[in-house]
Order: C-alpha cells, then sequence, then structure tokens
C-alpha cells in the first residue's frame, strides 16, 4: 500500500463566466511509505490543488486520490495525516497551548496523550517558553513553527507541507529542516511543496515536477541531477590539443588544465575516451558524471515546456 | 469528542471576541431596570405601576395584569433578542471558514456535516445561555417583586430560542455561500422583514391584480419562517394560553431544516 495514490486525478475549476481553469491535470503519482517526497512547480503550477485534494479540502472533477489506501473523499483519510498549510491563521486570542487542544481533540487525541504531545511538539519547534503567550503577539516564523507542531501533533504517518520555509528567517529554517530530518528519521512519509529547491534538493528522496497542472517529471532527486550523458574526466599529463583527437569520438570537449568536460552521445563513449587518454600517456585520476543543481533541472524543465 | 470540541471552540470564541460578556452585560442591565426601574402596587381593586418614576394606573386582578405587563414585555423584548443574537453570532460562521483556518479544520477526520452542525449548536447554545439568564432573570424579580409566579413565562425562552434556531440557518447558509459577516447579517434581516410584512399578507393581498404576483406573495408567506406569528404566540404562552395553531411552528421548523439542509449540501460541495 503507498502512502499516497492518486490516479488521473483532474481537478478544474468553473468559474461563473464559463471560463474554465485546469488547475490539475490527470495526475498519476505514487508517494511510498517513508518517503520524502518534494513536489515542485512553477506559481500556478497546481502544486497546492493537490495538496489539498489529497486533504479532502478541494474535491477532486475527476480521477480518485487514496492516502493510506483510503479514499481522499472518506473520513478515515485524514486520520493518520498532518498538514501544515501555505496560509495559516489561527484565531489572534488562542495560546499556543489552546490551538493545539483544539487541534489534537479535532484528531481524536485523547486528554492525557494530547497533554504530554502539545509539551513535546512545543519543546521541538522551540516554542515551549511561548505556550501561554497569544498567538497575535507571533512573528510570522513563530506561527509557521505553531502550524508546523499542530501539522505534527498526533504523530501522524504522513506528513503535508505547503511552503514549510516560506517567509521566515534563516533560524526558523533551520529548525523546519532539523524537524523535516526529525521525521524522516522516525519514518514518516513527508509530501513536501516547496520553492526552496536547495533545500528540497538536500532533503528530499524523490521529486515530481508540475506544470500547469501535468507531472512533466518524476524520480530521485539523484536521477534527476545527474547527467549521464555528459562527464568529467580529470587526469595528469593531459598532451596539448589533446581535445580535438577527443572531439572525434564526443559530441563536444573542453578542456580546463587538468580537466576534460565532455558531451556524450551514449554513456558508454566514456570508454573510447579513457582508452584514448591512456594511449596518449595521460594518467587518468577520476571520471564522474556531470551534476547539475535541482534549481537547473527545474528551469530547463519548465523552459522546455514553455 | 471532536464535535464537542467544535462546540467548545464556538463557545470561546464567543468568550474571547467579547460577544459574551457583552451581551451579559446587556441582559444584566435589563434584569436591573426591571429590578430598579418598575414597582407594581396594588390597592382597591387598581394596580399603580411606577416606570421610571412615571405613575401609570391599570384596573383589574393584580395576578393578571403582572402577567399582561410580562406579555407587553416579552413582545418589547424579543426584537431586541433577536438583533443582539444574531448580531453576536453572525461572524461565527465566516470566522470559521476565513483562508487559513477552514483548511486546517477540513484536514482534520470530521465530517463537513458535523462541521456545520457543532458549529451551528455552538450558536445556538450560547444564544440559548444569554437567553435563558435574561428570561429566568426577569421572571425572578417579576416574581419576587409581584408575588406572581407565572411559570408560563418561561416559555418565552424556548419560544425565543427556536425563533433564533430558525433565523440563524439563514444565518449560516450566507456565511457558507458568502464567508462575509455582514452579508449574513444582511440575509437574516431581510428574512425576518420580509417575514413581518408577508405576515400581514391577507391585508394587501386585495391590492394585487396580477395572480402571479398573488402566488408569489401567498407561496413566499407560507415558505419563510412565521415569526410574526411566533412572537404573538409567545405572547400568549406568556399569558396562559395554549398553541392553537402550529402551522407556524411546524412551518417555521421545515424552513429552518431544509435551510440547513442546503447549507450542510453547499458545504459538502464547496472547495476551500
Amino acid at each position: 500500500m503507498y502512502a499516497i495514490e492518486t490516479t488521473k486525478l483532474t481537478k478544474r475549476y468553473r468559474s461563473l463566466f464559463g471560463r474554465d481553469i485546469l488547475a490539475v491535470d490527470g495526475l498519476d503519482l505514487k508517494v511510498e511509505r517513508g518517503e520524502i517526497f518534494g513536489f515542485l512547480g512553477p506559481n500556478g503550477a497546481g502544486k497546492t490543488t493537490t495538496v489539498k485534494m489529497l486533504l479532502g479540502i478541494v474535491l477532486p472533477t475527476s480521477g480518485s486520490a487514496k492516502v493510506l489506501g483510503h479514499d481522499v473523499r472518506d473520513v478515515r483519510a485524514r486520520e493518520n495525516v498532518g498538514y501544515l498549510p501555505e496560509r495559516q491563521s489561527y484565531p489572534g486570542h488562542m495560546t499556543a497551548e489552546g490551538v493545539l487542544e483544539l487541534f489534537g481533540k479535532l484528531s481524536g487525541m485523547e486528554g492525557g496523550r494530547r497533554k504530554r504531545r502539545i509539551g513535546e511538539v512545543l519543546e521541538l519547534v522551540g516554542l515551549d517558553g511561548w505556550r501561554k503567550v497569544k498567538v497575535r503577539k507571533y512573528s510570522k516564523g513563530m506561527v509557521q513553527r505553531l502550524g508546523l507542531a499542530n501539522a505534527i501533533l498526533h504523530d501522524p504517518d504522513v506528513v503535508f507541507l505547503d511552503e514549510p520555509t516560506a517567509g521566515i528567517d534563516p533560524i526558523g529554517r533551520k529548525v523546519v529542516k532539523d524537524l523535516l530530518l526529525h521525521l524522516k528519521e522516525e519514518g514518516k512519509t513527508i509530501f513536501l511543496n516547496s520553492h526552496i529547491l536547495s533545500e528540497v534538493e538536500m532533503i528530499c528522496d524523490r521529486v515530481g515536477i508540475l506544470h500547469r497542472g501535468r507531472l512533466i517529471k518524476v524520480g530521485s532527486v539523484r536521477e534527476l541531477t545527474l547527467r549521464v550523458e555528459e562527464y568529467i574526466v580529470e587526469a595528469e599529463n593531459l598532451p596539448e590539443g589533446i581535445e580535438r583527437d577527443v572531439e572525434a569520438l564526443v559530441i563536444s570537449c573542453a578542456k580546463e588544465g587538468g580537466t576534460l568536460r565532455l558531451s556524450l552521445e551514449s554513456p558508454e563513449d566514456i570508454n573510447q575516451v579513457v582508452d584514448l587518454l591512456r594511449s596518449k600517456g595521460a594518467k587518468v585520476r577520476s571520471v564522474q558524471p556531470r551534476r547539475v543543481s535541482l534549481e537547473d533541472v527545474f528551469v530547463e524543465l519548465i523552459k522546455g515546456e514553455a | 469528542m471532536k464535535a464537542w470540541a467544535m462546540v467548545e471552540n464556538t463557545l470561546r470564541e464567543s468568550l474571547e471576541k467579547k460577544v459574551l460578556v457583552v451581551y451579559f452585560v446587556i441582559s444584566t442591565l435589563a434584569i436591573l431596570f426591571l429590578l430598579f426601574g418598575i414597582n407594581f402596587v396594588e390597592g382597591a381593586g387598581k394596580v399603580k405601576i411606577t416606570v421610571l418614576g412615571e405613575q401609570g394606573e391599570l384596573t383589574g386582578a393584580f395576578e393578571r395584569l403582572v402577567v399582561k405587563v410580562e406579555a407587553v414585555l416579552v413582545r418589547l423584548f424579543l426584537p431586541f433578542v433577536m438583533l443582539f443574537s444574531l448580531s453576536a453570532t453572525c461572524g461565527l460562521f465566516p470566522s470559521m471558514l476565513s483562508e487559513g483556518s477552514v483548511e486546517l479544520i477540513l484536514s482534520k477526520p470530521l465530517r463537513r456535516s458535523t462541521i456545520v452542525l457543532s458549529r451551528f449548536a455552538g450558536c445556538v447554545i450560547m444564544v440559548f445561555l444569554n437567553v435563558a439568564y435574561l428570561v429566568l432573570g426577569f421572571w425572578l424579580v417579576l416574581s419576587l417583586k409581584t408575588g406572581v409566579y407565572n411559570f408560563g413565562f418561561l416559555w418565552s425562552g424556548l419560544m425565543m430560542v427556536f425563533i433564533f434556531f430558525v433565523l440563524m440557518t439563514v444565518m449560516a447558509l450566507a456565511g457558507v455561500v458568502s464567508r462575509s459577516a455582514s452579508i449574513s447579517l444582511m440575509s437574516v434581516f431581510s428574512v425576518y422583514i420580509l417575514s413581518s410584512v408577508l405576515a400581514h399578507h391577507r391585508k394587501f393581498l386585495p391590492l394585487i391584480s396580477e395572480d402571479f404576483w398573488r402566488w408569489l406573495v401567498k407561496g413566499a408567506y407560507y415558505v419563510l419562517p412565521k415569526i410574526d406569528q411566533l412572537s404573538s404566540q409567545t405572547r400568549s404562552l406568556v399569558e396562559g394560553g395554549v398553541v392553537d395553531n402550529w402551522m407556524p411552528i411546524w412551518s417555521s421548523a421545515a424552513f429552518g431544516a431544509a435551510v440547513l439542509g442546503t447549507t450542510i449540501a453547499i458545504f459538502e460541495r464547496k472547495d476551500f
């Protein structure tokens, strides 16, 4: 059983004047249990709508979605799920403790466990000293941390986080990152919507890229960032003009000191290059596929789609 | 437990927003007005009533006159109780449905119908507590002052809560559709005023010549709650009468049930 599974999930918003907006278009997605899945996409790509459909906040137009084996229309799909929305608003008159009391009860937590967990999660997000302070006195970062505490209060198996670090300072970000790593260690499934690609790259096991409601790429961070057709060869004693000989075997070759940057037609071509370098007296120190950042991949894919 | 948590939260929200407190203060002032502002003196087949120092005389049996005064008080206070109750609760649905708040509630394992019904119940309980305080306070002051213990007066509390219940359904529907406190309040007052006007439809129906409009007015009369008649019945109950026509009660209850059902149906299908 997958933690999250969608089949042809579609959301079409209909306006009063007959203009349709296709927010999510036939999304097929599977997220394994214990996985940290990064959900990326430019603004308006349909990320938040997808999360809201998975939580029953927005109703799908067609297709199906399951969370922990339950259809998202079923209340049971939300029993073991935590959620940090992109925008959250708590009644200003409530304290952090009051907020967590309320949502703990709404999650069905019993009194003793609820009290204990409230203490634990507030400490985890660094708000234990603020538990009796009214939320209206909190900074944006503190509200975000309270939201995180709320999302994990009932110790859910799946946590949906929509832009968890948006608008918070570096210290707040560190708290969020540490918390995500802590949840990862505990084997929780995390579905992370984020614009901060460096964080996604660092934390996520797999990434899906959504554009105009369609999933255009999905794979592990390594798969997406590895360029198997591009290699960097480090070698000693590279003879002058070697790049011209290498270029006969590859698409392109650039030499920078003791390094050759190669673009190949096929990954297998690298063997011929190494053989050639050795035959010319060069000592090959390392051969590595070139890695690009997730940001590069993201921009490349979105530009390609555009 | 989850539904009760929603009810509890509604009451807490009213308390924290000072709505309950202000309502309580106004009710207390009304009770104090009755306690110190009105006096009854019986003598020689006449009853002298003093209202803020101004004296008036009524002829008749003392007990009967006290009951009459109570009925007038109920008739006078009922619109104010509705006004305060509706104003006090008009923001509770929109605040729950505000952006950033509704998502958190909907992501919890609660049926959408439970969310609407528990919020609704919270509003009704809040008004019930206030009305109970006001009516019991009135009854106690009048009973102790006059020695006339008219238990029929207590019916007025239940009737006021019933009328509020029916009107609250309109506010819940408007709140769910518009997520605006002012639109909710405007909607419910429109229904209140229209229903009061339609209560006199027999008087102005002969003035309407076209069948379509006559049919529409009659239809609206039967569909909308009968606030005016419910107020008259409340007065009658205070005076020791009985409900001789159940139509205003059941038709208003049916209106309330239909509107609440519609509210739930819309909420079940609404995207947030």
